[in-house]
């Protein structure tokens, strides 16, 4: 069985890990703003 | 309108606004800092786009298409790690320690902090040689990749689109230093995006949509749709590591993490770096795709997969508008680069960051150091436009070295020195030469053998003996001075 647009799964797993890092991007920003709480590094 | 009409006017009106923003920025530009980390003042916005126009090249966006139409969907892998590996963890794992470092140990280079860090002018020195020599070789690189699509898509000669192009990047680079490089390549990554995702896009309309591509791809070969498929794992594994690991070693994108104004920056930044670096799956896609467009190509035809697939699919303004994000690509990387390359003289082989004043001044001792800095941009980029003109063979051939080298000896130092308290000068030097040395020698070895040493990129060894010399040269000689470390640590 091929993975979705006929791809390969073995392809088509590249495409899901660019969506799974732009997840990680985007939760490491959250927890990252929830932990510095504005006391970050050179903040005037 | 004629198709020379419409490419000249498109690229006449971008190279005048990279000029005028370059005079404009050079008006802010008032001391070291200012000139070769913009004063520690930029953005999330970008701080994040300028990382990834400099990231991606026109050596990228051409070779990526010619992976992509020899080896196929496989290719989509090198993209996805350029994305994980070289965007959103080396924002998340180098990013607030480069920062925080560079800060404590005052220091607007690679090689300086790489001296400072391990209280090693020998190391500064090495490093700042190596980047010296095989940055002004990768400058080569971009130049001539620039050059030839050039040629290829407006028909103008070869000689003449590296002199206009070389000449308009060391105009606004040593006008404008360092901001004009990042507010510069902030333009030219929108220009990239929007170039490549066109070309897929229109490549993909022409193929009949993805499904269609793929099955049709099969039927070729099946090994064109699977993964390693044609190219096996070593080719494929090897060949990603080095165009993403190997960012964590490059200066002129590490540099993107100590010119931001503070570590807050990094939380918008990591997410607009991980969009922008998305475009990385483009030029292989596109260059798969064209396999089903193009007439078969052979040996170096295949670099010409993505000139000739844009032709085919794009009427001249959206092929005028694909070549200003090819031209966008290497003129963000170059001029990044000449960056570098001047810090690299000024600050680190001539001893600049040890002059007293220190990197914020201006007044007289600010003039002097920018002038300083302008006229070693200037030098340098000569240096590359000249070896560009007319290449000569074995320069082509170094080219190819130039990342890997240069990532090679720098990745270990700079990514151990903001994580491990133990690593020592002699450590650290020991690790640059060997990663240098083993890099080269397995290149070479490949070069005269006709292909790498079990299909591995030199990167590969190169950088795990690195490593491995790094580790066990730190633990056999004296911990460093309590007070170097505790600098650094910020205790």
């Amino acid at each position: 069985m091929t993975a979705p647009f006929g791809f390969s799964w073995g392809t088509f797993a590249a495409i899901l890990v660019v969506a799974g890092t732009i997840a990680l991007a985007i939760i490491w920003s959250a927890l990252s703003s929830r932990r510095g709480n504005g006391e970050e590094d050179g903040d005037e | 309108m004629s198709d020379m009409a419409v490419y000249s006017t498109v690229l006449a009106a971008y190279l005048v606004l990279l000029v005028a923003m370059g005079v404009w920025m050079g008006r802010r530009t008032r001391s070291a800092e200012d000139f070769y980390i913009g004063g520690r003042q930029v953005g999330p916005w970008v701080t994040a786009f300028s990382f990834v126009a400099a990231y991606f090249s026109s050596v990228v966006i051409i070779g990526g298409g010619a992976f992509g139409y020899r080896f196929g969907m496989s290719t989509l892998w090198v993209g996805a790690s350029n994305v994980l590996i070289g965007c959103t963890l080396a924002w998340i794992v180098l990013g607030r320690r480069l920062w925080q470092f560079t800060k404590r140990l005052d220091t607007m280079t690679i090689p300086g902090f790489i001296g400072k860090r391990y209280g090693a002018r020998d190391a500064e020195i090495f490093s700042a040689v190596i980047i010296f020599v095989f940055m002004i070789v990768y400058n080569v690189s971009v130049l001539v990749g620039m050059g030839k699509i050039m040629e290829g898509l407006m028909g103008i000669p070869y000689t003449t689109a590296v002199v206009v192009a070389g000449l308009i990047i060391l105009i606004y680079v040593s006008i404008g230093g360092y901001l004009a490089v990042v507010w510069t390549s902030f333009v030219q990554a929108w220009i990239m995006i929007f170039g490549l995702l066109l070309l897929a896009f229109a490549t993909l309309a022409k193929v009949g949509g993805l499904t269609a591509a793929n099955i049709q791809l099969a039927s070729i070969d099946p090994g064109l749709v699977t993964t390693p498929g044609v190219w096996g794992w070593g080719g494929l594994i090897s060949f990603a590591m080095i165009v993403s690991l190997g960012v964590w070693g490059m200066p002129q994108l590490l540099v993107r993490f100590y010119s931001m104004k503070s570590t807050r920056v990094l939380r918008l930044g990591v997410v607009l770096a991980t969009l922008g670096g998305a475009m990385a799956l483009l030029p292989y896609l596109t260059g798969a795709l064209s396999r089903l467009i193009l007439p078969p190509l052979s040996g170096a035809e295949v670099d010409l997969a993505i000139p000739m697939v844009t032709k085919v699919v794009l009427n001249p303004w959206g092929g005028a508008i694909f070549l200003a994000g090819v031209m966008a690509a290497g003129m963000s990387t170059f001029a990044s680069v000449l960056i570098i390359v001047s810090g690299a003289v000024v600050e680190d082989l001539r001893g600049g960051s040890r002059i007293q004043g220190g990197h914020a001044a201006g007044g007289a001792a600010g003039k002097r150091e920018v002038a300083l800095g302008r006229a070693a941009s200037f030098g340098a980029g000569l240096i590359s436009l000249a070896i560009a003109y007319r290449p000569p063979a074995l320069v082509l051939v170094i080219t190819a070295f130039a990342w890997a080298v240069i990532a090679s000896s720098c990745l270990w130092p700079v990514v151990l020195g903001v994580y491990w308290r133990r690593g020592t000068r002699a450590g650290a030097l020991s690790s640059m030469i060997a990663g240098t040395v083993v890099a080269l020698g397995w290149m070479i070895a490949g070069r005269m053998m006709g292909g790498n040493p079990l299909g591995i990129h030199g990167f590969i060894p190169g950088v795990t003996v690195s490593l491995i010399v790094f580790v066990l040269v730190s633990l056999m000689t004296k911990p460093p001075a309590p007070e170097l470390v505790s600098r650094a640590w910020g205790e």
